[in-house]
């Protein structure tokens, strides 16, 4: 019964902004199902070694027609931005839209993504989000529409694992301190 | 002079242009965020005019009378409760957030970039299990030395923008602590006023001790907002309550940073703690205060008397206004 609520800022062709919270359960990256568990919002991410995320989007099932956001894949983890377009709004001039520079139509079409997914123009199963991958390594992922003159960019911050970030100032343990300012041992 | 008031509340962002009379929200289709978002924190910055910075539990916002809506912010901080914000007075683009759990966020580049700041607050507390931040002012003296409060953990400085922290908590008899206005006199010296569940303390090291004051005109010992509507001023509202979320509540007023205290006029009752009072130096005279169970108070004589407005909005956490 895993699900991910996704909370994205859809904005329209004329600026307005809409806030759906959508229950996703159901997650393919590139055609391939793959836990809800990697399916994430969060911008900061730990890699290990030379790990780089992959830039794509993502296409998500929403009742006033699917959804077109930014995407970075890191492994298992899908990171997904807040920010989305409808694919409708794209309708007429998809050619002139872009990820990280490189035309959708080399990238793959939605409607590709969509009717591979089972789905058909904007539509989708409840609860799908389809994610397509590019070939580049990058820790940002944009979708430039040209026509519009508009753009969603995600960006990932990365840090090495092994990276303890309080180094050695990491706090030693202590205890609660009550509202009175007497120690306090154990309250739990 | 014309403005407008803002009120962060458990029901997003709620505006006010005409003086505090009526409030309305953005519309939910095209304001740019749920309108039933948890906000707890609103913030301006007088180079800023027109933009509104608001906390919520679903990430940070940013508003502008040019868009009409909120913008998201990405940020590490969208899973935690961004209680507080603050802009450095002399750079917007220094901005600083405070959340549940207790941390802190920094962004120095207007929200690009953002730094969690190591800061070794409690992460266990009594009565709210979970700590968070209060307060957070630049000095009003050193721009590198950055002050918070923090229930239930006390008030921490750093003296170099929020890289690394120092816990200041000798002789308070409470570290449930809400607010801090501060006073720098021609001498040199300084006193600083803080707030707690167990009434008001003030320093005259720099924080490094605390004496608790004695206030007989409170009814309560619980001071949530300390205020100064001018600038190192010697005029200090204090909103005070019988308890969280509480039942009763009073405003006091100092006019000599503390030393003395008078209770502020009112005509009406509040309904639970005075939680939060927003001024703005544009004009000093003018301020807001709510009580965490929805009712608007405003003063127009510099926070000596305070008129209840009709309208009430559930429950809100924070109130401020900015000129437009």
């Amino acid at each position: 019964m895993a699900l991910f609520l996704y909370k994205p800022h859809v904005a329209g062709p004329e600026g307005n902004i809409t806030t759906p919270d959508i229950v996703i359960d159901r997650l393919f990256v590139d055609g391939k199902v793959k836990p809800l568990g990697g399916l994430t919002i969060e911008l900061a991410h730990e890699v290990d070694g030379d790990q780089s995320p992959r830039a794509g989007y993502a296409i998500t099932a929403l009742g006033g027609g699917a959804l077109i956001s930014p995407a970075l894949c890191l492994g298992d983890t899908v990171a997904v931005a807040r920010s989305a377009w409808r694919v409708n709004n794209l309708d007429g001039h998809i050619g002139a839209v872009s990820l990280n520079g490189t035309p959708l139509s080399e990238v793959g079409l939605p409607s590709q993504v969509i009717e591979a997914a089972g789905g058909s123009s904007d539509t989708l199963p409840r609860g799908y989000m389809l994610i397509c991958q590019s070939g580049f390594s990058d820790n940002r992922a944009e979708l430039l529409d040209n026509a519009k003159n508009r753009s969603l960019i995600h960006r990932l911050f990365l840090s090495d694992v092994n990276a303890d970030r309080w180094g050695e100032s990491r706090p030693k343990p202590r205890y609660s301190v009550g509202p009175t300012q007497k120690e306090i041992p154990h309250f739990i | 002079m014309k403005y407008k008031a803002y009120a962060a509340t458990m029901q997003s962002v709620w505006f006010s242009e005409d003086e505090g009379e009526s409030w309305n929200r953005l519309l939910t289709p095209t304001g740019g965020f749920y309108n039933e978002a948890r906000c707890w924190a609103v913030h301006t910055h007088p180079d800023r005019p027109g933009e509104l910075l608001a906390g919520t539990d679903q990430g940070l916002y940013h508003y502008t009378k040019e868009t009409g809506r909120f913008d998201y912010i990405p940020s590490p901080m969208d899973s935690l409760h961004i209680l507080q914000i603050a802009q450095d007075p002399h750079d917007p683009n220094f901005i600083m957030c405070g959340t549940r759990p207790g941390e802190i966020f920094i962004s120095e580049d207007n929200g690009a970039n953002w730094t969690r700041s190591n800061l070794n607050a409690s992460t266990e507390c009594w009565f709210i299990n979970t700590s968070r931040v209060t307060s957070i002012h630049f000095d009003p003296r050193d721009r590198d030395t950055i002050w918070i409060t923090i229930e239930i953990d006390g008030a921490l400085r750093s003296t170099d923008r929020g890289k690394t922290w120092e816990l200041m908590i000798t002789g308070l008899h409470d570290n449930d602590t809400h607010d801090m206005v501060f006073r720098d006199y021609e001498d040199g010296s300084r006193k600083i006023l803080m707030s707690t569940e167990d009434g008001v303390h003030a320093s005259t090291d720099e924080g490094r001790t605390w004496e608790q004051l004695q206030i007989p005109q409170a009814k309560w010992d619980y001071f949530r907002s300390l205020k100064q509507p001018a600038e190192n001023s010697d005029t200090v509202i204090a909103s005070v309550g019988d308890k969280p979320s509480g039942e009763a509540g009073q405003f006091l007023i100092s006019r000599d940073f503390g030393e003395t205290w008078a209770e502020a006029e009112m005509d009406h009752p509040p309904n639970s703690t005075l939680w939060s009072i927003g001024t703005n130096a544009a004009d000093t005279s003018l301020l807001f205060a709510i009580t965490i169970f929805g009712q608007i108070f405003k003063s127009t004589d510099g926070g000596s008397s305070w008129k209840k407005i009709k309208r009430e909005l559930g429950e809100i956490r924070m109130v401020t206004w900015t000129p437009v």
